[in-house]
């Protein structure tokens, strides 16, 4: 048995032709025999593209804006610079609620802005744009006024979102707060850190609303006085809107006004986009 | 990296046996050829420094043995052929011994590697039980069970 084998074996040869098949098949696998040489740029080559892809992949995750969304809930979006969200997070309880049912895997702004304000009364809801890049920031601050022209839509540089992240706060809250220094309130910034953060938040929250309803209210003013442009006549909403006028500096003294709730809870006023914008230019200014 | 005179000698010396480890494996002559040429680029690229002749040999043996299981796993492998018309690719083998390697490359995979290197390189149980990276006591089991089936249908005196 043994040697049916070993003969049957030895009828089996490898081909010349194989054979010189072979050695030009090594000769061009291995660059002419030479393949040290070409190890070495394959691994530059390997570096360089392992390099390339960190390099763009921490680019991909780095914020370069920040959208802060403040009505009832604080929420601020980290965007990258294709316009992705690449991180949310709430800065009070209800915003940590949303965040924390929010999917936002890398998607854009647009859409995670729209998830998040959805069902909300936009009239109510403060979104804060913080970009460096001046042509960004525009952009962003348009695509936002457009697809919602009741909101009240701010900007300013990226530095502010360090700013406020420092005192645990969104852009928005902090942005309402140096606004609210401004007018006079009697605490520095150094005070944000001492204060209770929920009284911090419903005192800025319940400023920002009073702000907006002056806007509003302002918004409807503009409206009546250019019907009376228009058509000469309504003496009556001519002293309603003197009226508002005298509640809104009362409240800038941060006194008590109960006098004007009639006018803050009226929800029914009429949508003006052209108005809307002046009003935009107002609070800037402010 | 070795020279191109180091690899066409290697070619002349061991191409014989490379081809019959990959034949005894595979069933198509393509991936055959294929593992042949695989195993001398391995050889051509690996900068492993040879003791004896028995350990280049030895090496070839398995660097063959592991290219043949990968061919055998690979997505690329080619369809196999039925026994008898993969050994009418090798044109000058006889009648007589297509019998016989139709017996062997019909056994079990595990026992060819065995009966090869142990009838026709004539290793010893302990050497092929180094060589394939097996427990010798495993190769004696694989030997004992793969004799009698070859006895049966060789014929002849069942150790040598």
């Amino acid at each position: 048995m043994h040697n049916k084998i070993k003969k049957a074996y030895n009828d089996i040869h490898a081909s010349e032709d194989l054979k010189l098949k072979t050695i030009n098949y090594i000769s061009e696998k291995t660059n002419g025999y030479n393949k040290k040489n070409n190890m070495s740029l394959k691994l530059a080559v390997s570096f360089v593209t392992f390099f390339v892809f960190i390099s763009a992949f921490t680019l991909y995750l780095s914020p370069v804006a920040a959208i802060s969304i403040d009505s009832d809930a604080s929420i601020e979006l980290q965007v990258n610079r294709f316009n992705k969200v690449i991180k949310v997070e709430g800065y009070d309880e209800t915003g940590i609620n949303i965040v924390r049912t929010l999917s936002y895997n890398f998607k854009d702004y647009e859409e995670a802005l729209e998830e998040i304000i959805q069902g909300d009364d936009l009239s109510t809801i403060n979104v804060t744009v913080s970009c460096d890049n001046q042509k960004k920031l525009k952009e962003m601050e348009e695509c936002i006024t457009e697809n919602y022209n009741q909101v009240n839509c701010s900007s300013n540089s990226y530095e502010l979102v360090h700013e406020a992240h420092e005192y645990g706060v969104s852009t928005g809250m902090y942005k309402a707060y140096l606004e609210l220094v401004e007018e006079g309130y009697e605490f520095d910034v150094d005070d944000i850190s001492t204060l209770d953060k929920h009284e911090f938040h419903d005192m800025v929250k319940e400023e920002m609303k009073k702000n907006n309803m002056h806007k509003h209210n302002q918004q409807e003013d503009m409206y009546i006085e250019d019907l009376e442009n228009e058509f000469g006549q309504d003496v009556e909403n001519s002293t309603h809107k003197q009226k508002d006028e005298s509640d809104f500096h009362e409240n800038k003294e941060n006194k008590e006004n109960n006098g004007n709730k009639e006018n803050k809870n009226d929800k029914n006023k009429p949508n003006h986009t052209d108005k809307e914008k002046d009003n935009k230019n107002d609070k800037t200014n402010h | 990296m070795r020279s191109e005179k180091n690899v066409r000698e290697a070619i002349d010396k061991y191409s014989d046996m490379i081809m019959r480890i990959s034949m005894t494996h595979l069933k198509n002559i393509q991936d055959t050829e294929d593992v042949f040429q695989e195993v001398f680029l391995k050889y051509a690229q690996s900068d492993t420094t040879f003791d004896s002749e028995e350990h280049e040999k030895a090496w070839l043996i398995r660097v063959t043995v592991n290219c043949c299981k990968d061919n055998l796993k690979s997505f690329f492998r080619k369809n196999t052929l039925p026994i008898d018309d993969y050994l009418n690719e090798f044109p000058l083998i006889n009648n007589e011994n297509k019998e016989v390697l139709k017996v062997v490359l019909s056994l079990p995979n595990k026992y060819r590697d065995v009966i090869y290197l142990h009838y026709y390189e004539g290793y010893s149980v302990k050497e092929i039980a180094d060589l394939l990276h097996k427990n010798v006591n495993t190769v004696y089991t694989l030997m004992n069970r793969a004799k009698p089936l070859l006895k049966d249908k060789i014929g002849g005196e069942v150790d040598a």
